[in-house]
């Protein structure tokens, strides 16, 4: 059987990888923060009542909270794994 | 064997590597990863990187090919030969058609073993220098060797069959045809577009890519059958 590997959340994560994303998009800094900020407290009021999740449950949520406020962030999320 | 025929054989044949897709979509992804790391110049410095070793290995390849045809096949493929070639170029066809990209709405994933591509877009996530970037586009274009050996095998035979002084000319033009698809990305880059807005033209117009391979494919097939086999 296959082992099930189980990571911690981490918001600080969430935000760099957020971060990243947006800078290899050219978007203006100042705005790219404020979108890592509401998006990763969102995610935060998101999983606290959750023990376990799986990580396409996170992506999922996380994709539903960028498309909302930059959509081509959201695609480069949600396809980053996709390309080949 | 005419000149003409022979340059018409290398275009073709450079044409049907440029449209596979491995190659472009580890340069978009290494885009990608970098920008969200580097500045603009050192990206472009890794992407020329990944490009030279994509064309080093493509043009070292197909120099290969010509050194074995003209040692082992006397300097040209024999009937035999050219119709197991031109049976491997129709398989690579309907490959491209029906199973070159996996199933699934909004990716892009080719049928490539998992562990492969794994590698290349982890790869894709740690490059950092020139030499890494560089092995990056010889991993990519190796990855694909499968489907473009027999592309190699007919360029090979056409460029064996050109006057000797054009003959490195041919590795060339071959070589430069195959990474023009890359060239192009960067220049695109380069004037401000993002790697995301390449990868939505891609996804939009993957139906259209699927089958300009395959015909490409074929095409190459049929001019082979046409003007090596039949004459």
């Amino acid at each position: 059987m296959r082992k099930k590997i189980t990571y911690e959340y981490s918001s600080t994560e969430l935000k760099k990888n957020i971060l990243l994303n947006a800078k290899s998009l050219r978007i203006p800094e100042a705005w790219a923060k404020q979108i890592a900020d509401r998006v990763v407290k969102n995610i935060d009021k998101w999983i606290a009542d959750k023990e376990l999740i799986t990580e396409d449950d996170l992506r999922k949520q996380i994709v539903k909270e960028l498309k909302v406020l930059e959509p081509n962030l959201a695609f480069a999320y949600r396809n980053h794994d996709k390309i080949i | 064997m005419s000149d003409i025929v022979c340059v018409a054989t290398i275009l073709l044949a450079g044409l049907a590597q440029a449209s596979l897709q491995l190659g472009l979509g580890g340069l978009i992804l290494l885009y990608h990863n970098s920008l969200g790391k580097h500045r603009r110049r050192r990206t472009n410095y890794l992407a020329r990187n990944y490009i030279l070793g994509t064309a080093a290995i493509t043009f070292l390849v197909v120099a290969a090919f010509c050194f074995l045809i003209g040692n082992f096949f006397n300097g040209a493929l024999t009937t035999e030969w050219l119709v197991i070639a031109l049976g491997a170029l129709g398989a690579c066809a309907i490959v491209m058609w029906l199973l070159y990209y996996r199933r699934g709405k909004g990716s892009t994933e080719l049928w490539l073993p998992k562990s492969i591509t794994r590698f290349i877009r982890k790869k894709a996530r740690q490059t950092n220098d020139g030499v890494e970037a560089f092995s990056l586009g010889l991993l990519s274009s190796f990855a694909e060797m499968p489907i473009s050996i027999a592309l190699f095998f007919v360029a090979g035979n056409a460029i064996l069959n050109l006057n000797a002084a054009w003959q490195v000319v041919g590795v060339l033009a071959y070589t430069l045809i195959t990474i023009l698809p890359m060239v192009v990305l960067q220049f695109r880059i380069h004037a401000g577009r993002t790697a995301v807005e390449a990868q939505q033209w891609r996804l939009r117009n993957k139906a259209f890519l699927r089958i300009i391979s395959g015909s490409s494919f074929l095409t190459l097939a049929l001019f082979v059958a046409a003007f090596w086999i039949v004459k």
